[in-house]
């Protein structure tokens, strides 16, 4: 049964898969943020050189 | 302004996107592992690092860069079965594994109480694990791979004596029951009577070793006991160990 399927007929709970987990994946966020800010920093810096 | 203009790009919104997928991915892969401590130690040492660039303290810098790579070395020997267990983990698919409902759950522990309740009546000593964040990995290895749904009458079979797998103990993960036969570390504490039994000590070591809970069904005087955190409270009705279990297991389900 594929994905999509399964999600139509309720078998995958949309709303538990968004929530669970909620702070891993706030936290992963926000590091992921902060990683992406700090390079593109550090080679724009680099280019200005 | 620059900042918020590059932000609004297609390629930094993916990027971002990707960069979040593969670290919520590596936390997944370390979570219920000794390995997530050591992650937390890294990410502060991450965040030092970036203050002290941007302090301009160079000196500081200067050993953070080169002690990184030698902790990094560090890191991948002392974590070995951890990462050797992500990969494996990895390889087999789970990434996406879900977690099951609240109300799964509750059908699992009522599965749990019930065979107790049926093994402590008929005198049928029993030893079940049930892992809560810490990984049981070594003691799944040391048993009977099983990964069965979880059911009273499963457990009632495995303990049946004379059957195969009644020695040892059982581990069970949300609703699964993972693997039987499993030889679960002794409890070396001189406070436990001496009165208790290779099983009672058994589930106590495990419970010292990890956070799971461990539901003991003796053989000898038919009580039901559970080791939290080293502590055994004995001679539980099956309605205690329901209550238990449901305040243990369902808190933050």
């Amino acid at each position: 049964m594929n994905i999509l399927k399964r999600v139509l007929l309720k078998k995958i709970n949309l709303k538990g898969v968004a929530t669970h987990n909620i702070w891993l994946k706030i936290i992963s966020l926000l590091i992921a943020i902060v990683v992406w800010i700090y390079v593109s920093g550090e080679i724009t810096k680099g280019v200005r050189i | 302004m620059d900042l918020i203009i590059r932000f609004l790009n297609w390629k930094t919104i993916s990027e971002i996107i990707i960069l979040w997928a593969v670290i919520y991915q590596i936390f997944l892969f370390l979570q219920g592992t000794k390995a997530a401590y050591l992650l937390r130690g890294i990410i502060i040492l991450l965040i030092s690092f970036l203050v002290f660039q941007k302090l301009g303290l160079f000196v500081l810098s200067w050993l953070f860069t080169k002690l990184f790579a030698f902790f990094v070395i560090l890191m991948l020997i002392t974590l070995q079965p951890e990462l050797r267990e992500g990969l494996i983990r990895l390889g087999r698919g789970h990434i996406f594994y879900m977690e099951p409902k609240k109300e799964e759950i509750e059908n699992a522990i009522r599965e749990i109480v019930a065979a107790s309740g049926a093994m402590a009546r008929k005198r049928i000593g029993a030893l079940i694990a049930i892992r809560r964040e810490l990984s049981l990995k070594n003691v799944i290895e040391s048993g009977v791979t099983l990964q069965a749904d979880l059911s009273g009458e499963l457990l009632q079979n495995i303990f049946y004596p004379s059957a195969p797998l009644h020695d040892g103990g059982v581990v069970v993960e949300g609703t699964r029951l993972i693997a039987s036969a499993c030889l679960f570390p002794l409890s070396e504490n001189p406070q436990l009577e001496r009165t208790l039994g290779m099983r009672h000590r058994a589930g106590v070591g495990l419970s010292e070793n990890s956070d799971a809970l461990v539901v003991i069904v003796s053989e000898e005087t038919g009580s039901i006991s559970l080791a939290i955190n080293g502590q055994l409270t004995r001679n539980l009705s099956p309605n205690d160990l329901l209550t238990i279990l449901k305040g243990q297991l369902t808190k933050t389900a």
